[in-house]
């Protein structure tokens, strides 16, 4: 009985906490109702708005709001773009910060959830009352918060690769990684560069991953590459036994995956194991730790096309701004991140940075406004928005693994190594 | 006596439902305190609707979701395919979902505890693939599902306060409807199925059509659920229908108290509260919710209700036990 | 025709770990007449406590089976203690028995989070050669282990519950506690070991699986679900039962992915469950449920 009233007494104590953790961002007036006066004011004379904006950022602090999975499954993903979004807005702030003002971020955990993602992105932009937002690596997440931020007209940088939401009609958003469709063409382009005239398809079901097949399978009807046969997995299946036998049967000239997260290293040992030792091409670039899983002679020849590429060490690299970013990383956590979100949020804070510069302002309309001239040199080329797209990068690289952490561009592997492969794999393509 | 009891309970609702239309002004008029809010009405009559199932009828229910996803892409679609109004839709998906819970009951009725609840997980997995593979893909599977916001009758529910008010409106129907339904012949049978099904039968209650009855009810109540989500937030995406989903339409039913009108309605509030207000343990957000949860299991089976119940029996008891003291002496 | 060899061994070996799990789920119905929700996430944590011992630590690898397989008996033993046995003193409804393990699965989970992080950790195989030809099937010889460990635990958890004095007083604790009790049976110890037992083998179906599908904190979590499918198709209860049908519920899924479509393997898993349990809800060997149906 004693313990009943203890437990219902802390419970009482846990939600009245709770209740007074909810509401106290909202009477944390002191910048809060400044900011909304500054504004209130700016809407009063609309001249004035900008100025209004810019004065009420600058000397303060520039709120950067961020929802990303750090809980559950591929939330590795999430917990990495954390940590280098702390790292990098530390580094700009050093720098002076988004026009004087010191960047501070807000984060909240969306589960991978879509619900989750709606609550916390409201939070952010009516009880934070965020200046801007980067997020999700979650493509799920974004289609379903990118409504009400837009709706609120808040600058938003998304993180992830689907071409999905880029699709919606939402000027606010944009984007500094890459998109998975235009990818897919790409990785069409090589299949073709090698000279190969049908694909088998396999495909994760993350919106990312499946959106980005689909988009690949038209791509091949107009490159007249035929398509054998497509398998699909679902996002907490660990054995895809099935799916490789039915690939292996139908003996394609290569394989196309969209994989992503902890499915790739699983996918590509048991897809070697089951008898398929041709070229596999795949929508994202392999992490180490996948090549790890897969076993290192099983990972051999996979190729991809993207801008950058994940190393095993700082070593391995030979671009020296992506160096650059790895060494800040590994002073400040101890070891080099395994995916590559570390690139596509430092390109994303890059591009946000400069807008601000273009724009003389942290106001979320002159933000989105400045990005038509933003021009940046991202880690895995140029960034530029100047065609309407809201997208950044409009080039990439094409690779193939070729073992022991090392990738190879994969036109000059195509002329130097394509003869060596098929005598050591013994096919014909 | 009775009637004086009978009126003390009418109060204490109509208590309740002001409190709950003050609810925007206490919170400032937050969006995003309204927003939950709005969630909390919707999870109310959610777990109400598992109340009934549970609660009362004695029969379990892990799948729940799979009914939250009827009741939200039934709605969707046929506003989207079909131009029924929103509104009205909602309705329709609630009683498809009805007709659907019926069928399910229909052999599920005969299963116990531990089997009734792997076929209800069975179930709400089987939705979820069909959510996922749809034909001709009109559900979007993962690409998610785009609506218009809910509007009733040319009144557009495009703020969260708005939405919060046709939550609480709605909230109080549907605690109507399962109070009568309660207090009916039928909840009386429902009672007497959970207490003793063999006697239930001996005293003539068919058993399974009250049983199916009890399921079509609860998945009426949680696809309107499902429905209401649909026009609050604009989007669907099958992960949303997980079985982690039914599991929290079970935990707010239990943590609050099943069998009861207040149970669920604090069990939602609760569960919603303490979920906002770890947000800001970020990754150990949900760590801490499992051993909060757990403490709370162990230390008050009963939930909530329960818990209160207890103590104010003891509390009763003491007193007598003093008063009987005092007469002694 | 190779095809269909390939698609059998293969819905083998993936049943096999079902059947692994399947049996800690009978183990439990069979000794308490409980349900738990928390067998797929002692796999996990199985998996990364091997990994701990034997890359992070270098223990020897069947060191580490052992090690790991004590740990987790630890692990299961004292949530019975704990937990378990505490509701039950209470005499709770059994739903919040369920929702207890689902809330130590939450912690579970989300702990193996805190402790090891969210990366996929890659787990060093022990064996030379990364596959071994079966009639011209290449398989992991992990999966080899599984089929084996699978056959070694039904035969030895049949013979232990049904032979031994330790077995027979348990399921007289499961049918009657009361009476048990009463007989001189220490029900709590025995229910606290069959928990024990059934966390132990979940975690070393963990370790098998760690080399073939990487190490990742929601790893048990669909393998926890199937099990429990297989468990019941088979016969809630019966150690046979829980190893044919895990068998049945890999083969399904390999079978449905091959000839009909990948995108409708876990639909179909799911619907012959359901239509076993509506249809035959004492499973295929017919095992009568202690309280149930």
């Amino acid at each position: 009985m004693k313990l009943k009233k203890l437990v219902a007494v802390s419970l009482a104590a846990v939600m009245a906490l709770s209740m007074a953790a909810c509401g106290k961002k909202d009477d944390k007036p002191a910048d809060s109702t400044t900011k909304a006066a500054g504004t209130e004011a700016g809407k009063t004379d609309e001249g004035k708005k900008e100025e209004g904006g810019s004065e009420a950022a600058s000397g303060e602090t520039f709120k950067l709001g961020t929802f990303l999975q750090l809980t559950g499954a591929n939330s590795v993903a999430g917990n990495e773009s954390n940590n280098t979004l702390d790292m990098v807005i530390d580094y700009i702030n050093e720098k002076g910060g988004f026009n004087g003002a010191k960047i501070e971020k807000v984060v909240y955990d969306s589960q991978g959830s879509p619900e989750e993602a709606v609550k916390v992105v409201s939070k952010l932009i009516n009880d934070d009352k965020v200046d801007a937002i980067v997020g999700s690596v979650n493509s799920s997440e974004i289609l379903a918060a990118g409504q009400q931020i837009n709706d609120a007209g808040v600058f938003m940088m998304g993180l992830g690769t689907a071409n999905t939401w880029m699709a919606e009609d939402w000027p606010y958003v944009f984007r500094a990684t890459v998109n998975n469709a235009s990818l897919a063409t790409n990785t069409a382009d090589m299949i073709v560069e090698a000279g190969f005239k049908n694909v088998a398809v396999v495909n994760g079901q993350d919106d990312a991953s499946l959106s980005t097949a689909d988009a690949f399978i038209e791509i091949c009807k107009g490159k007249d590459i035929e398509v054998l046969t497509r398998e699909t997995y679902a996002a907490a299946d660990t054995d895809f036994s099935a799916q490789v036998a039915k690939i292996v049967a139908a003996d394609p000239q290569c394989v196309y995956m969209t994989c992503s997260g902890e499915h790739i290293g699983p996918f590509v040992k048991q897809l070697r194991q089951g008898g398929y030792k041709g070229i596999l091409y795949s929508k994202e670039i392999m992490s180490m730790r996948d090549a790890n899983i897969a076993g290192n002679e099983n990972a051999k020849y996979v190729a991809a096309s993207y801008p950058y590429l994940i190393y095993a060490s700082i070593d391995d690299c030979d671009v020296d701004a992506i160096k650059e970013v790895l060494q800040m990383y590994e002073d400040r956590y101890g070891e080099i991140p395994t995916t590559e979100v570390i690139y596509r949020v430092w390109d994303t804070m890059m591009v946000m940075w400069e807008a601000s510069k273009v724009a003389g302002s942290n106001d979320s309309d002159a933000l989105k406004d400045a990005m038509a001239e933003v021009k940046v040199d991202g880690l895995g080329g140029p960034l530029t928005y100047d065609d309407g797209t809201r997208e950044g990068y409009h080039t990439s690289n094409d690779w193939i693994y070729i073992g022991d952490g090392k990738n190879k561009d994969y036109t000059k592997w195509l002329e130097e190594d394509y003869d060596t492969y098929k005598s050591d794999t013994g096919r014909e393509y | 006596m009775k009637n004086n009891l009978k009126s003390m309970k009418l109060i204490k609702c109509l208590i309740a439902v002001v409190i709950a239309l003050l609810v925007p002004a206490a919170l400032g008029g937050s969006s995003y305190l309204c927003l939950i809010a709005s969630f909390v009405t919707i999870y109310i009559i959610g777990a109400s609707g598992l109340d009934v199932l549970f609660g009362y009828s004695g029969q379990i229910s892990m799948g729940h979701a799979a009914f939250y996803a009827i009741g939200g892409y039934g709605a969707g679609l046929m506003s989207k395919y079909l131009g029924i109004p929103l509104f009205i839709s909602m309705f329709l998906a609630a009683a498809i979902a009805a007709v659907i819970g019926a069928l399910l009951a229909f052999p599920a009725s005969k299963l116990k505890f531990h089997f009734l609840s792997l076929a209800t997980i069975a179930f709400g997995e089987i939705v979820y693939q069909m959510a996922c593979h749809s034909p001709n893909k009109i559900t979007g599977d993962f690409n998610g599902f785009f609506s218009s916001k809910l509007s009733i009758f040319g009144l557009k529910l495009d703020t969260n306060i708005k939405f919060y008010f046709f939550g609480v409106a709605c909230v109080v129907v549907f605690l109507l409807v399962k109070q009568m339904i309660v207090k009916s012949r039928t909840g009386r049978a429902f009672v007497a199925i959970r207490e003793n099904t063999q006697a239930a039968e001996g005293m003539g209650v068919n058993v399974r059509k009250y049983k199916i009855i009890a399921f079509a009810i609860s998945a009426f109540f949680v696809a309107f659920a499902g429905s209401m989500y649909l026009g609050l937030v604009g989007y669907l995406h099958p992960d949303m229908y997980l079985q982690k989903q039914s599991v929290l339409f079970v935990t707010m039913m239990l943590f609050g108290g099943s069998a009861s009108l207040a149970g669920p309605v604090i069990g939602a509030i609760s569960i919603e509260i303490i979920l906002e207000g770890l947000r800001t343990f970020e990754e150990y957000q949900m760590l801490i919710y499992g051993i909060l949860l757990l403490v709370v299991i162990v230390a008050m089976p009963g939930g909530i209700v329960g818990a209160a119940r207890d103590i104010k029996a003891g509390f009763l008891r003491r007193k007598a036990k003093k008063q009987a003291g005092k007469e002694v002496q | 025709m190779k095809m269909f060899i390939q698609l059998v061994i293969m819905g083998l070996a993936l049943g096999s770990i079902y059947s692994l799990i399947a049996m800690g789920y009978s183990l439990i119905y069979k000794a308490s007449g409980l349900m738990t929700f928390v067998q797929g996430d002692i796999l996990t944590i199985g998996a990364f406590l091997g990994l701990t011992f034997y890359r992070f630590l270098k223990l020897p690898y069947i060191v580490s089976v052992l090690l790991t397989m004590a740990v987790a008996f630890v692990i299961g033993f004292l949530l019975e203690k704990g937990v378990i046995r505490k509701l039950l003193n209470k005499n709770v409804m059994a739903i919040y028995i369920v929702l207890a393990t689902i809330a130590v699965s939450y912690i579970f989970q989300n702990g193996a989070q805190a402790i090891w992080s969210s990366k996929v950790e890659y787990f060093p195989t022990v064996f030379k050669t990364d596959s071994i030809s079966i009639l011209g099937v290449g398989v992991q010889p992990e999966s080899l282990l599984c089929v084996g460990a699978s056959l070694l635990c039904m035969v030895l958890l049949h013979i232990f519950m049904t032979k031994t004095r330790v077995g027979t007083s348990m399921r007289a604790a499961a049918m009657d506690p009361m009476a048990a009790e009463s007989c001189g049976i220490n029900v709590s110890m025995n229910t606290g070991i069959t928990w024990g037992l059934s966390a132990g083998i979940a975690a070393v179906a963990g370790i098998f699986i760690g080399p073939m599908y990487g190490v990742y904190v929601t790893l048990g979590a669909k393998i926890g679900t199937k099990g429990f499918a297989g468990a019941v198709m088979g016969g809630y209860g019966n150690m046979y039962g829980a190893m044919v049908g895990g068998l049945i519920l890999g083969l399904v899924e390999t079978f449905v992915a091959g000839y009909i479509s990948s995108d409708f393997k876990n639909m179909f898993a799911y619907i012959i469950l359901i239509v076993f349990l509506f249809v035959k809800p004492t499973g295929i060997f017919n095992e009568q449920a202690i309280q149930d149906v």
